[in-house]
């Protein structure tokens, strides 16, 4: 079910799918995550995940074959500025980035258009761009010649310009000003004050470049059907509805440094057939239909690899699901209640009930984003769980021993995380000390409510955030998105909440800017969040025998190499 | 006659106005905007305006159906906020997969339901009537989506075989590769349907066997075979060609889970991405498609009436 208001939860689209994937509302390609799995580096620079028990055989690596993957969703456009749902896990298999880093793997680097690039200070980036990087044969007429800096700025000016554009809070907001070199190797960016997630931003999918003679007027409109790129691969058809072929680019600029140089990609093409329903991906995976397939949870998982020899790819997800309280309505403007409900909430429940294990507590930072987030230790003195003392709280703050409260949620969810989450929460807000009035909305109704703050407080369905940056502006006055909407954070009480938040944004200086984070995180406990994450599980993808050297542990990365390859 | 049809024509066009207003202004009063679903959780309120700008969603509800449904009458089915392309070349496209859906599945429903129908009502209350009947029961009580579901999973268990997924094989490039994709989604969605067709076939022509001029007919000498087939059965089909009319818009609707479940890129598939996605343009015009089906589809059912029946003249 495609592309919607999920989908497009910025950054974070290219790996949700994998756990929104089958969700009436919901939508992330499976395709994105299908390919998001499919990678591994050679040239990357890339250390294996602790978190993957992939076992992929060592084989030379082959070319040839045709990769099949799946997609809930269909592809909108392959302009990749506006483009949602199965597209964008697709822009970096068809353009490129200037350079990408793992949300997973903080040394997992992927430079592509620039070989490098250097910061004479906080607030300027100054990239090298790449020679060779030459775009494919297409049917746009755009000639078949290296990108150069000069693209860039026209494809970060059109973003720029088009307040619709999927990049337009990064670029529109970020970007002060762009400048090519007289020989255009050399692009500078310039924001206007120093940005600590810029190298997580640089690198989305939606941030991809177009050759400037595909942003043409009379191109443009164009890009609905077709593409124009330098990346690995080149759109060979689309079907509406049904399929799109890509084919290897036969002008790819990369090889395989630990295979005699090898040219890259290794696969002919990629066939991605758009298959909207959940049980019918994973039939066509197990009738070998696709080369891939990600699993609800690790019992499908298990279930699946019983009498097969699949290879499993198990892998940390920037996904939770998070209670978020509304400030400024009572019960929730008093710091005690907040507190209350953070002391009621039992994470462990969620990680044995709902994920069988395979998931960790999350703090305000979700734990995938690494050193970020704080240790489990200093999570158990921040958020304890502890029943007795919400009840305490909430007698401090009202004298009573209960508090009334009125929670929402969408009640039409698909997600079956969603589903288990529901019943553990309200017996742990009761334990707690809550009276529940439960308010189930139809999704529709909850998001407009969700949007319009017309809610007191709501169990949100799992959103996803590559980085941690929108973790924080949910405890900022203005709320995520800077413009009023979804949420009122504590900041909204204390200034100098937001005050924090703004100022850690400017930490371009990675030890700095992970203890500005930490004591960030120890500020907002000290007042009471008002958004609590609850947990972040594994994902666990499958992939057919044939498909080789399947990357670990890079999550959305992954969509950027291509050093995987088909045994048979 | 040519009164009576150019009357039902002039009613299809007032119930064709009501649906279009009821389905224009319910689109807009059922809460999420379209604009937030579009842009997600990062929009900006420029982002969000711009979204509506582009979608007319700034201008008034009248002039916002007016700009719509002067495109439909004119040609300009309009433009789908979710993919930006044009809404009319995207339901041509997919209109093949449910026709050719449609088709096999009312000749299934026909093939299966009515001979079924026959051979219970002519030898009733013997076993072969029991089995029938009992299968009826059966095909009414289960639902399509499940029934669909384990369609495609049980074989994919057993024999690792699936129906072709994911991509339409046309009739005219693979007619058997079409047919085994095919089949097994109409086969789903007729047993309903040849199960309720099954049975007023049965009870109709039950009825009709009852009446003086069978008895006529058998005392005429003509053999068993003549008196039902061609004085019962034809009789008998009056209600069940008045059912079989109906049935295409519950059809209509069963093909929307059935193309899901069979990865079959049709027009049910599409008008449920345009729902979840609150896509405006194509949701009304797939609306107003649907109901343009069913008006005319209740016009042929009346006009083959007097066929089936020369008793029977409009005026």
């Amino acid at each position: 079910m495609a592309g919607s208001y999920w989908d497009k939860v910025t950054e974070a689209r290219v790996s949700r799918r994998r756990v929104l994937q089958g969700a009436g509302v919901a939508g992330v390609a499976a395709g994105a995550v299908v390919v998001v799995g499919c990678g591994g580096g050679s040239s990357e620079k890339k250390t294996p995940s602790a978190g993957s028990t992939a076992s992929t055989t060592k084989v030379t690596p082959k070319s040839g074959g045709r990769y099949a993957v799946g997609s809930t969703a269909d592809f909108d456009t392959f302009d990749p500025y506006i483009g949602i749902a199965a597209s964008v896990g697709y822009f970096p298999r068809l353009y490129n980035v200037l350079v990408n880093f793992s949300a997973l793997d903080p040394k997992f680097r992927f430079d592509d258009l620039s070989t490098k690039f250097e910061q004479p200070d906080p607030q300027t980036y100054i990239f090298a761009i790449r020679d060779g990087v030459k775009v494919s044969p297409n049917q746009l007429g755009v000639p078949e010649r290296a990108l150069d800096a000069s693209d860039i700025v026209t494809s970060y000016e059109r973003i720029k310009t088009l307040p619709q554009s999927n990049a337009y809070g990064f670029i529109g907001k970020w970007m002060e000003s762009q400048t090519a070199s007289a020989d255009n190797k050399t692009y500078t960016f310039k924001t206007p004050k120093p940005y600590a997630y810029f190298s997580n931003r640089i690198g989305s999918p939606i941030n991809t470049i177009v050759p400037k003679e595909a942003l043409t007027d009379a191109n443009i409109s164009k890009l609905k059907q077709q593409a124009a790129g330098a990346g690995p691969f080149t759109l060979g058809g689309y079907t509406e509805g049904q399929f799109a072929t890509l084919n290897r680019n036969p002008n790819y600029y990369r090889k395989d440094d630990t295979n005699n140089n090898a040219q890259l990609p290794y696969a002919d093409g990629i066939d991605v057939k758009i298959i909207t329903d959940q049980a019918t991906l994973r039939t066509a995976f197990q009738s070998e239909q696709l080369d891939t397939y990600s699993t609800t949870n690790v019992d499908e998982s298990n279930q699946l690899q019983q009498g097969h020899s699949y290879t499993l790819v198990r892998d940390p997800v920037n996904t939770f699901i998070a209670f978020t309280m509304n400030v400024t309505k009572k019960p929730w403007d008093d710091d005690r209640i907040r507190m209350a409900a953070s002391a009621a909430i039992n994470r462990q429940e969620y990680i044995d009930r709902v994920y069988k294990g395979e998931a960790k507590a999350n703090g305000l930072v979700h734990w995938p984003q690494g050193d970020l987030a704080l240790s489990p230790d200093e999570l158990n003195q921040l958020q304890p769980f502890d029943p007795k003392k919400s009840r305490e709280l909430i007698k401090a703050a009202t004298g009573q021993d209960t508090v009334d409260v009125k929670i929402m949620w969408p009640a039409d969810s698909d997600i079956e995380q969603h589903k288990l989450h529901l019943p553990i929460f309200l017996e742990q807000m009761k334990a707690g000390g809550f009276n529940v009035t439960q308010d189930p909305q139809a999704f529709g109704t909850w998001l407009d409510n969700y949007t319009n703050l017309k809610y007191d407080a709501s169990l949100a369905l799992n959103q996803v955030y590559e980085y941690a940056e929108f973790s924080m502006d949910f405890q900022h006055s203005e709320g995520p998105a800077r413009n009023n909407i979804y949420t009122v954070g504590v900041g909204k009480l204390y200034p100098e909440i937001d005050a924090k938040i703004d100022e850690v944004k400017t930490l371009t200086n990675h030890e700095e800017f992970v203890k500005g984070m930490h004591d960030l995180q120890k500020l907002i406990y000290s007042k009471g969040p008002s958004f609590l994450p609850l947990v972040s599980p594994y994902s666990f993808t499958l992939f057919q025998p044939r498909v080789k050297n399947v990357p670990e542990g890079i999550g959305a990365s992954g969509l950027y190499v291509t050093t995987w390859f088909l045994a048979s | 006659m040519q009164t009576f049809i150019l009357r039902r024509l002039l009613i299809g066009v007032v119930i064709l106005f009501v649906l279009s207003v009821a389905v224009f202004y319910l689109n807009r009063v059922v809460p999420g905007d379209p604009a937030i679903r579009i842009c997600g959780l990062n929009c900006t309120s420029d982002q969000i305006k711009a979204i509506h700008h582009d979608m007319g969603l700034d201008k008034s509800y009248p002039a916002q159906y007016w700009d719509w449904i002067s495109g439909v009458l004119t040609g300009d089915l309009g433009t789908s906020s979710v993919n930006h392309k044009d809404v009319a070349p995207q339901i041509w496209h997919r209109a093949p997969v449910t026709l050719e859906l449609m088709v096999l599945t009312l000749v299934l429903t026909i093939v299966v339901g009515i001979p079924f129908g026959m051979i219970s009502a002519v030898w009733r209350n013997s076993p072969a009537d029991y089995f029938v009947r009992s299968t009826a029961v059966f095909g009414l009580a289960v639902p399509s989506f499940w029934l669909a579901t384990l369609v495609l999973i049980l074989p994919v268990t057993w024999w690792g075989y699936a129906p072709t997924l994911g991509r339409a094989i046309p009739l005219t490039e693979d007619p058997l590769g079409n047919l085994k994709q095919y089949l097994p989604a109409a086969a789903v969605l007729a047993l309903g349907s040849a199960a309720g067709i099954m049975r007023l076939t049965r009870s109709s022509l039950l009825e009709v066997m009852r009446q003086d001029y069978m008895r006529t007919a058998r005392a005429k000498g003509l053999r068993e075979r003549a008196v039902v087939v061609r004085h019962g059965l034809k009789n008998s089909l009056i209600p069940v060609i008045t059912v079989l009319g109906l049935q295409v818009s519950t059809l209509l609707g069963g093909a929307i889970i059935i193309e899901r479940i069979f990865a079959l890129p049709g027009e049910g598939l599409f008008t449920l991405d345009a729902l979840i996605n609150k896509d405006f343009d194509v949701v009304q015009t797939m609306t107003l498609y649907a109901g343009v089906a069913v008006v005319f589809m209740n016009l042929a059912v009346d006009v083959c009436y007097a066929w089936l029946d020369p008793r029977i003249r409009y005026s």
